[in-house]
């Protein structure tokens, strides 16, 4: 059987080229011949069978049957007797001819059809390294409107076409590669999905597809431009759709976990409040009605002791209902930044200003290469921050171990850092310590703290777009750091 | 006779300063740990009749400190917790505590709770000793045996045993036995009685799901009366 298709994307003139080419060919061949007369009929054959198989080889049967016509007609008219004419007197030339002709075309379509199908390995090859390529973009992409709005895009670039679309069911939209084209209608898309089946329109070079996944249609896909093959519609239907599904399946996860965790938090939290509120209030109840009871057993100096527990226990009250209240306002968004451009020096010399009473006698390093650096922040929330990192480095440390607090330029950054030389914290606990409530296991025992300064800290400094972190030894100490925007190119200001 | 030893256990150095404050001040000698680990050691160490233990601490906590203190030694417990859950109560005494106490408190409700832990029903009249087959109770010398081998009471076990073993045959209500007991603040915490009862018989009954010595009247309270080995079933006076 002959397979007479040329390559579609071949364009006329090349074609036309290639059947000049074919018949110069035989022309020259026939020329050489009849004008060196010392060959007989059978090498003359041969040598228009290798050059007709030589022309199939590389430009396909059509060019290659034309070729074998060309050759017969001249082999019969200047080769086989009567010559010059094209009748045949001998009936075994007549044999020779078409044995000639049937070889030619035979061998043409052999040889066509080898390359035809190394062709077409070659382009399933093309057409899965595409696929392949296409399904790595589409799990790489993060939540599912992320997706959806990058799928039209991906299969642009990765499938060199000129525009496509795909409509989802679920949410009755279309997304889009670029610009609205007219052929990609809402219409035939949700046509497409009525109708469940691939659609293929090679006059205006469109295909719709599906996106299937199993027996479920998740929406359709449009694509204009060159045509693509039904398998590669029906795998890029899929991928497409198993993508959206597995978007939505991980943004589902994701939300549950949240939940669960906002709970677990949640309910940690009141069981933090509960403890960390009665704990003062047990101190006061007991010491009140230990100083109203009526068998007047306390000495003066008792007394003295429960009426000052009872002062302090009312100031960790009053610092823990003003903690919880600014944690609540920084977490609702609230607390409104007064953004200004705040000298570093002034910022560090203002933080040590208010700690000074705590302090005492402890020694205090500032390590500042650039006292212009400006940062862009709230000065008076910037500086409860560094307050709050130099209390605590104050408290986790013995008093006459220095503290280490430095500024530098970091990206657009502006670096800073509270060293201390405490007990460190443990790597468990470095993951805790900006938690609500938490306080280090050991480190209870000592301190009087609310639990409630680093992660009021954290929300300060994540509101000026930067991140609070520690790195810490244990028996060597932690550095506590933080980063506040930079502000280039101003000296002059406060 | 010497002045108790109370062993405050509590992480929050406050609350330490107001019991060693408030308690000397009522005669106590009082001791402190800061966690559990501290006073299972002070316990051993220093021998205190009686402990307040914080169910909320950092490191082993408190239930589990109970646990701990409970196999070593039989000194009266008291828990304080700021939970006010029927649960966590239960949880408690099942650890071993004697009673329990929630945060915040009034200091007269903790002494009176002190005190009653520490009563003994000792210097009662004596009751005579109980010998049956597998059971032997001297309540002069406090000492339990089950099937020959000795067995450990805490003293509000021993006590309650004590107190229903005088009243042989009779049922005895809740608020008389948790009087009795515990003291004249007492009355209407029958999980108490509930979680000691089970305790006691997971120690002197063969078989604590079908007892053969301490019974459960219901609506009216508990009754000790050693089944007729033949019969099976307790008798009723």
């Amino acid at each position: 059987m002959l397979v007479l298709n040329c390559p579609v994307s071949t364009k006329l003139p090349t074609l036309l080229v290639r059947y000049a080419v074919a018949l110069a060919a035989v022309l020259i061949i026939t020329y050489f011949y009849v004008h060196t007369h010392r060959f007989n009929v059978t090498t003359i054959a041969f040598t228009y069978l290798l050059a007709i198989l030589g022309v199939s080889t590389v430009w396909g049967l059509s060019v290659s049957v034309f070729m074998s016509l060309a050759a017969t007609l001249t082999y019969n008219y200047f080769f086989l007797p009567p010559i010059g004419t094209l009748t045949i007197a001998d009936p075994q030339n007549w044999v020779a001819l078409f044995t000639f002709l049937a070889t030619s075309i035979l061998a043409s379509d052999l040889s066509s059809r080898a390359r035809n199908q190394a062709a077409e390995a070659n382009r399933r090859r093309h057409e899965v390294e595409r696929l392949y390529k296409f399904s790595q973009r589409l799990l790489s992409a993060g939540n599912p409107i992320e997706l959806l709005n990058a799928i039209p895009r991906q299969i642009v670039e990765t499938f060199e076409v000129g525009a496509a679309a795909i409509f989802l069911l679920e949410k009755q939209k279309i997304y889009r590669s670029g610009m609205n084209l007219p052929q990609l209608d809402a219409d035939f898309l949700k046509a497409v999905v009525a109708r469940e089946e691939m659609q293929i329109d090679h006059e205006h070079s469109l295909c719709f597809a599906p996106l299937r996944l199993g027996t479920k249609i998740l929406g359709s896909l449009g694509i204009s431009g060159p045509v693509l093959s039904r398998e590669s519609l029906e795998a890029m239907g899929t991928l497409i759709a198993v993508a959206i599904e597995r978007a939505y399946a991980t943004e589902m996860v994701g939300k549950t976990e949240a939940a669960r965790e906002g709970e677990r938090l949640k309910s940690a939290l009141l069981d933090a409040i509960t403890h960390d509120f009665r704990t003062p209030l047990t101190s006061m109840k007991a010491s009140v009605t230990s100083l109203l009871s009526p068998a007047k057993l306390l000495d003066d100096g008792q007394k003295s002791e429960l009426l000052h527990i009872i002062d302090e226990e009312c100031d960790r009250l009053n610092r823990l209902v003003g903690e919880a209240a600014e944690m609540a306002r920084l977490e609702a968004g609230e607390v409104k930044l007064q953004i200004e451009p705040v000298r570093v020096d002034e910022l560090i010399s203002g933080a040590l200003d208010v700690c000074k009473g705590v302090l005492g006698t402890r020694p205090i390093h500032v390590e500042l290469q650039n006292p212009e650096l400006h940062v862009r922040a709230d000065f008076v929330r910037a500086q409860e921050v560094l307050v709050h990192l130099i209390q605590n480095a104050h408290l986790y440390s013995l008093p006459d171990h220095p503290i280490t607090i430095s500024a530098e330029e970091k990206d657009d950054f502006v670096q800073f850092s509270v060293a201390d030389r405490g007990p460190g914290i443990s790597d468990a606990e470095q993951g805790l310590i900006f938690d609500k409530f938490y306080r280090g296991a050991d480190q209870r025992y000592r301190v009087q703290g609310t639990g409630m300064g680093l992660p009021i800290a954290k929300a300060i400094v994540e509101a000026h777009g930067g991140t609070i972190a520690v790195v810490s030894q244990m028996g060597h100490g932690s550095v506590f750091s933080f980063g506040l925007p930079i502000m280039k190119g101003t000296t002059e200001h406060k | 006779m010497s002045t108790p030893t109370i062993l405050v256990v509590d992480d929050e150095p406050q609350i330490r300063r107001v019991m060693r404050t408030t308690l000397s001040s009522n005669g106590y000698t009082v001791i402190e740990a800061r966690s559990g680990e501290e006073a299972l050691e002070a316990i051993r160490n220093e021998r205190p009749e009686l402990v307040l233990l914080d169910v909320n601490m950092p490191g082993i906590s408190g239930l589990e400190t109970c646990r701990e203190i409970r196999n070593q030694s039989d000194v009266a417990i008291i828990m304080l917790t700021v939970r006010n859950s029927e649960h966590d109560k239960v949880l408690a005494l099942d650890a071993g505590a004697d009673d329990y106490v929630v945060k915040p408190f009034g200091m007269e409700e903790l002494l009176a709770r002190i005190r009653a832990a520490l009563r003994r029903t000792s210097s009662a009249e004596p009751v005579a000793p109980f010998i049956s087959e597998d059971l032997e109770i001297d309540f002069e010398r406090r000492k339990l045996l089950v099937h020959g081998n000795p067995v450990r009471l805490t003293p509000k076990e021993f006590d309650l045993l004590r107190h229903l073993v005088a009243n042989q045959g009779k049922p005895l209500e809740h608020r008389r036995l948790l009087q009795a007991v515990w003291g004249p603040d007492y009355g209407d915490e029958t999980e108490y009685l509930r979680v000691f009862i089970n305790q006691l018989r997971k120690k002197i009954e063969p078989d604590p799901a079908h007892p053969k010595y301490i019974h459960t009247d219901p609506w009216v309270g508990y009754r000790f009366e050693p089944d007729a080995p033949a019969s099976g079933k307790p008798k009723k006076k």
